[in-house]
């Protein structure tokens, strides 16, 4: 299988006069289509990490290649432009605009890519919300649903733009049980569906034990490295 | 031997306790506790998986149900181990510990690996599963055992193995080897060897290899 995003003696530090740094060397390729979990406890760095290979920030040595695409010497723009094209974000909270709509919401990064809205982005929009099941509520503000809800439209809005890769960060933080159960099953449904690699931070061992790839950060360094039979 | 497994999984799938229970301890009338667990009760375990393997909810409380069938017809094997121990006729005085690892709930593993660790003449202490790291430290301080066994099922717990690993390699009271063995290891067979472990043994024969070799 293809490699979909490589990290190559990715290093971190920051500050100037003191610095501190929060990942150490390290090396790592996700492959096309699969579903990762990266564990470690707070502070460990994996957060860090997940924003370099998200591209919303930089490492302080190291590449990043993100479908082919060596990223280190481009641009903000250039970089925004990339993300959006390859890379749809969830995060543990929603961050939904409230004075859209469910669909509008879903819509965002769409327009901010093509300016204009398509009936086929308008299509894609209803398939989305209708595997996410929120068909019922994509005309109500987003302050007018559940936080589970909240949580699908999110997903759906990463989606949108049919990135190869979705990056999450604790996306079922902050639903109880059932809902992340249903949140995962549905982020599964997607990976298989569209074939989209997802690559997700979690402290829930019920998300990371059924991911194919499980990635311990400690200490800014990988500790564990383990993948089940895909 | 094929017939027995398949009467006996005819039997599990109806979740009927008592008939699964006779069937099973009938048959060590006419089979070693050995091919019991390894080629009956082992391979029934993951039938369920092939039957409900779809259905996340159906598959949970049917695997319940089974393994609770199958721990006690484990539980009820103990005579029969004690007896296949005289035939094999070897006897070590080095102690065993057999557990689970943190959060690792699958353990009739690790108690089918304590059986046969007692069979080739280790004294064998089975913990149990979901065995926190000081438990464990605190057993190896009573006992020291040569060697520790852990089973791993599920392989998230793989990560809860290391730990358990570190921690006995950080503390100067255990210097004997680990052995781990389950089905978190199969699909890198490597993987042992990164988390610490001095063994992968996958069988009986595998065991009573090791057993041989220290009775040298």
């Amino acid at each position: 299988m293809a490699k979909i995003l490589k990290l190559k003696d990715i290093n971190k530090i920051y500050g100037d006069k003191i610095k501190t740094q929060v990942l150490f060397d390290i090396n790592m390729d996700f492959e096309e289509s699969t579903f990762n979990s990266i564990i470690g406890e707070s502070g460990s760095g994996k957060s860090t990490l997940m924003n370099i290979m998200g591209t919303l920030d930089r490492a302080t040595s190291g590449d990043v290649e993100i479908n082919g695409i060596n990223i280190s010497n481009m641009n903000k723009n250039e970089l925004a432009v990339l993300r959006n094209e390859f890379i749809g974000f969830i995060f543990q909270f929603h961050y939904l605009l409230p004075e859209f709509t469910v669909m509008e919401n879903i819509l965002i990064p769409y327009r901010i890519k093509n300016k204009n809205i398509t009936k086929e982005a308008i299509s894609r929009a209803e398939e989305l919300m209708e595997i996410v099941g929120i068909s019922k509520v994509k005309n109500n503000k987003a302050t007018d649903i559940s936080g589970g809800q909240q949580q699908r439209t999110a997903i759906a809005r990463a989606l949108i733009n049919q990135p190869k890769i979705v990056l999450g960060d604790e996306p079922t933080g902050n639903l109880d049980s059932s809902t992340t159960e249903i949140v995962y099953d549905l982020l599964r449904d997607i990976n298989q569906r569209y074939k989209t690699t997802f690559i997700i931070i979690t402290h829930d061992k019920r998300v990371a034990e059924k991911a194919d790839r499980i990635i311990e950060i400690k200490d800014g360094r990988i500790e564990m490295d383990i993948s089940r039979k895909i | 031997m094929n017939n027995y497994y398949d009467k006996f999984v005819e039997l599990l799938k109806k979740e009927d306790k008592e008939e699964s229970f006779k069937f099973a301890m009938g048959l060590l009338k006419e089979i070693s506790v050995i091919e019991l667990y390894e080629n009956i009760l082992a391979p029934s375990l993951n039938s369920v998986i092939d039957e409900f393997g779809n259905d996340s909810k159906e598959l949970i409380w049917r695997e319940h149900v089974r393994s609770g069938i199958i721990k006690t017809i484990v539980e009820n094997s103990y005579s029969f181990v004690l007896k296949e121990r005289e035939n094999f006729g070897i006897k070590h005085e080095e102690n065993i510990i057999v557990l689970c690892p943190k959060f690792e709930e699958h353990e009739i593993g690790a108690r089918m690996v304590a059986d046969f660790f007692t069979i080739v003449g280790y004294n064998t202490t089975y913990i149990g599963a979901n065995t926190p790291e000081i438990t464990l430290s605190l057993a190896v301080e009573h006992l020291t055992p040569k060697y520790i066994s852990i089973s791993v099922t599920n392989y998230y717990n793989l990560i809860g193995a290391k730990r358990a690993i570190d921690k006995l390699r950080e503390n100067d009271n255990f210097k004997g080897k680990i052995i781990l063995g389950g089905n978190a290891f199969s699909s890198d067979p490597e993987v042992y060897k990164r988390i610490g472990g001095d063994y992968l043994l996958y069988n009986f024969n595998e065991i009573l290899q090791l057993s041989k070799e220290e009775s040298l």
